[in-house]
């Protein structure tokens, strides 16, 4: 009995230092923010700020750089893009499970082959072609090429196909309810769980993206935070408290997601691993 | 037929918008690539002048392509065994059944992968600083001087390697856990009457019933390391030198620093290959399993 209790403080304690290891990185973020650059990084660190928790680095944020819009710009791409992809993305992949029409496995094949095709290797073409069309620091720019992702589909396809009984499509025919009345009355609704977990991997990859917004914004007031904060910490001796600050604002939002829907996320992410 | 997709007109109309953006912005684009592949441009001039096949020759030459490649092995060697090996030892771990709170450790193990890569990055710049930096701090303590973990070309890779093991093997000890819960547990009481001690039950029984969830561990983890282009940029932006480039990095710098849209663009199909041999598999494998 007493090896047993042992073994289990050690488990214990291994978990223990992995929640610490995995924390502390985020608290040094936070108290960070409030400290000045020769705290941060120091031979003698203190823990909390010398000066207390003095805003200083959030008025310097804002005082020279418009991070409050970019704020807001990440705010209206990422509400557009999970909107749009719930919506878009359940609309096709109901289509794909429910449906019979001529075509529709090819059609399939190809939507499944899109998964194959990776934005990072077809960076510089959508550059060019985004340039073209007059789309550099637009808002469009940023929304539309993401607004329907191919694994939403999959996924949307999946909840459909054992979701929504198709006695009750064909109850609804019989009675004379047109498609399009059938597929907001009927089937949206039953897809309401599918579409809000899609809706939350959707927000999460949309407010971090990173590499899209970097090649499509060029004017500091159209950045996303996260290419905000990628220009502030770029030159070779950034103002670490300031950049610390940006970082603290940048996640709030997603933290707050993350307390508030803890279960619905976790249950997202391994819905969309696929498992 | 004709009749049929008439009548059937709206399952067209509902699948369409999906269709129109990929064509635009993924067909297009991969086939606009290939044609900027065979040019020289700057991205300025009026037309690109086109070259042949010149750029992927000069590819075959370029040291430094070969480098971005090299490093992404070496990066990938130092990721991914041993991420695939501790989400598995995390998640057995929580998963046994005498560990409360199951949920707290989710919930923590979590919180990297939600967070940005910029952010992210930009918080191990501080963890890893030469002078005054957290883990150089500690170092300090058992007596060992700073080592110079984004400074010098022997630690840059190891320090990527660093950031995106803190960063995702949260997210793949959860995956890992996911696929342990679905064990029966008749298994291992079986196993504990026959008096089998932990590592044997870890080894002989754990490990050959996740070995789905671990392949797919490392196949997501392989497409990761490919794709990790925020973080490094933040964390060393590739240097010093190119010890820390890889292939993506090299492809942005080529099309946004130097101008050389053709030579980018060639190198992204390069990329593009790649990519779709790993996720060939990985589309594969997740179709058996549906």
């Amino acid at each position: 009995m007493k090896k047993i209790l042992k073994a289990e403080h050690v488990t214990y304690l291994f978990l223990i230092t992995l929640i610490v290891v995995t924390v502390i990185p985020f608290l040094m973020m936070v108290l960070g923010s409030f400290k000045q650059d020769y705290e941060i990084l120091s031979m003698n660190p203190k823990l909390l700020p010398r000066e207390g928790f003095m805003l200083r680095e959030y008025n310097q944020l804002f005082d020279y750089w418009p991070f409050w819009r970019n704020m807001l710009n990440s705010t209206i791409v990422t509400t557009i893009t999970t909107v749009g992809a719930s919506f878009f993305c359940a609309l096709a992949g109901i289509t794909f499970a429910k449906y019979r029409f001529p075509g529709k496995e090819g059609l399939f094949l190809v939507a499944l082959a899109s998964m194959m095709i990776p934005f990072e290797s077809i960076v510089v073409p959508t550059y060019i072609l985004i340039r073209t069309l007059g789309g550099l620091n637009t808002y469009w720019a940023l929304i539309v090429p993401k607004l329907i992702p191919p694994f939403g589909i999959f996924l949307m396809r999946q909840y459909a196909y054992s979701g929504i009984p198709d006695s009750m499509l064909e109850a609804a025919r019989i009675e004379g309810a047109g498609e399009w009345r059938i597929m907001t009355g009927i089937s949206f609704p039953i897809m309401k769980p599918a579409m809000i977990s899609l809706a939350i991997l959707t927000f999460m990859n949309s407010w971090n993206d990173f590499f899209g917004p970097l090649i499509l914004t060029t004017k500091s007031k159209m950045f996303t935070v996260s290419v905000a904060l990628k220009s502030l910490a770029d030159p070779g001796q950034p103002d670490l408290g300031i950049v610390l600050a940006a970082a603290t604002l940048s996640v709030i939002p997603i933290f707050i997601m993350y307390a508030a829907f803890n279960k619905q996320m976790l249950q997202s992410m391994l819905e969309g691993s696929g498992k | 037929m004709l009749g049929e997709m008439k009548k059937k007109y709206y399952c067209y109309l509902w699948i369409l918008p999906f269709f129109i953006l990929f064509f635009i912005f993924q067909l297009y684009p991969m086939i606009y690539g290939f044609f900027l592949s065979l040019t020289r441009w700057n991205g300025f001039d009026p037309t690109p002048t086109i070259i042949g096949f010149e750029n992927y020759l000069t590819l075959a030459k370029d040291r430094i392509f070969w480098e971005t490649l090299w490093n992404t092995v070496l990066i990938w060697l130092m990721i991914v065994p041993l991420r695939a090996f501790l989400s598995l030892l995390i998640a057995s771990i929580i998963n046994s059944p005498e560990i409360k709170g199951k949920g707290i450790y989710s919930f923590f193990l979590l919180l990297p992968n939600i967070t940005a890569v910029v952010v992210v990055a930009v918080i191990f710049r501080i963890l890893l600083a030469t002078n005054g930096g957290t883990i150089n701090n500690l170092l300090g303590i058992i007596g060992i001087a700073p080592v110079k973990w984004l400074e010098s070309s022997e630690f840059s890779k190891i320090s990527i390697a660093i950031m995106q093991t803190w960063k995702a093997t949260g997210y793949f000890t959860i995956i890992m856990l996911a696929g342990l819960q679905k064990i029966p547990k008749e298994i291992y009481e079986a196993a504990d009457i026959d008096g089998a001690s932990k590592t044997k039950r870890f080894f002989r029984i754990t490990a050959p019933l996740v070995k789905d969830v671990t392949f797919f561990v490392v196949l997501m983890s392989t497409i990761f390391v490919f794709q990790n282009v925020g973080a490094t940029m933040i964390l060393t932006n590739g240097g010093p030198g190119h010890s820390s480039t890889n292939l993506i990095l090299y492809i942005y710098n080529n099309a946004f620093q130097y101008s050389k849209i053709g030579y980018a663009s060639s190198m992204s199909y390069i990329l593009f290959m790649i990519l779709l041999f790993i996720s060939y598999f990985s589309v594969k494998f997740n179709r058996e399993k549906m």
